[in-house]
């Protein structure tokens, strides 16, 4: 009989993964821009891979990347947002950190790699997320959907799973909730011996729209009657 | 919404003894449906039907912070984590970390 705990844990991957690609799905009969459609369709393959094959899944069963978001329209971004997206750091961590939304934006970028990075979390934070938790991921995997922006000093320095310790790759600026965060849980890491953020935090947002989108009174009462 | 109330929230609460909740919908000026949303989290982590009576804060930054607690859990509503960024001093981190400590 297995650790009930992790059994809950994986469930909740499992439901988390289900319901999103019933989502897709359910998007994908819109009327929508063929790439579009070609990005949701590989998406919904990523998933159905990652339910299938659980921690087996690799990269090469993974279609879905950052690339393909960056064929879509612009407007078409939005139906790619994961209302069931799982949080980053330790599930069985004694603090959980609930925020309002992510601190990505989706539109009004001031560059091109502004641009990136909002993709980048969109892949990784919505897109990915319960294929990253399924697969018990290491650090290639997200590398994958991310379609390689890191550097390869960035993932040799330290390969810390993504989901778990997502600060290791995506620099923030300082006033970020992981920067302040961790002055405050575990102002005494200062090597990777000790206990840190991800391993005595667990941060999950309420809303899956990214900044500057809180949800009307409309969306929190139609997402509440879906689920 | 209703997967981390449902869901998310239930299966952490075996694991976690603290929610802290933070960011925009703990601001000042709360529409009631945020209020509401707020109790209902609170509640689906502490597996109460109602909140319980909300319990002291630490003096030193007792405005910023709402702790409420029952059976060792605790939620905490903490609306100066990013919006306070700024103003971010050492008395709300001391303050923030003696409910974490408790």
């Amino acid at each position: 009989m297995g650790n009930p705990l992790t059994s809950n844990a994986e469930a909740l991957e499992v439901r988390s993964a289900e319901l999103y690609r019933c989502a897709l799905i359910a998007r994908r009969e819109e009327p929508l821009a063929d790439q579009t459609k070609r990005a949701i369709d590989l998406l919904i393959q990523s998933l159905g891979a990652a339910l299938k094959l659980r921690d087996r899944v690799s990269a090469t069963e993974i279609p879905f990347t950052r690339t393909l978001l960056e064929t879509v329209p612009d407007d078409d971004w939005p139906l790619f947002l994961n209302e069931y997206g799982l949080g980053l750091g330790n599930p069985s961590g004694p603090i959980v950190v609930m925020g309002t939304e992510h601190a990505y934006n989706l539109a009004e970028f001031k560059g091109e790699k502004e641009r990136s990075d909002a993709l980048e979390s969109l892949a990784l934070e919505s897109c990915g997320s319960a294929i990253l938790w399924l697969a018990n991921a290491g650090i290639d995997l997200a590398q994958h959907l991310a379609a390689n922006r890191w550097e390869a000093c960035q993932i040799e320095r330290r390969a810390r799973p993504y989901q778990r310790h997502p600060w290791d790759v995506s620099r923030v600026p300082g006033g970020h909730t992981w920067n302040i965060l961790s002055q405050i849980v575990a102002p005494w890491s200062f090597n990777e011996g000790t206990l840190g953020l991800g391993d005595l935090t667990y941060q999950i947002e309420r809303s899956a729209f990214p900044r500057n989108k809180i949800p009307t009174n409309f969306r929190l009462l139609s997402a509440w009657a879906f689920c | 919404m209703g997967f981390l109330l449902n869901y998310v929230l239930p299966v952490l609460r075996d694991t976690a003894d603290t929610l802290v909740v933070h960011g925009k919908a703990i601001g000042v000026h709360l529409s009631e449906d945020w209020a509401n949303l707020n109790k209902q989290l609170g509640c689906a982590f502490l597996g109460l039907n109602e909140m319980p009576r909300e319990t002291a804060v630490p003096e030193v930054m007792p405005g910023r912070l709402r702790v409420w607690s029952s059976e060792g859990r605790k939620v905490v509503f903490s609306y100066a984590l990013n919006g306070g960024v700024r103003g971010l001093d050492a008395r709300y981190r001391q303050a923030l970390r003696l409910v974490l400590d408790r």
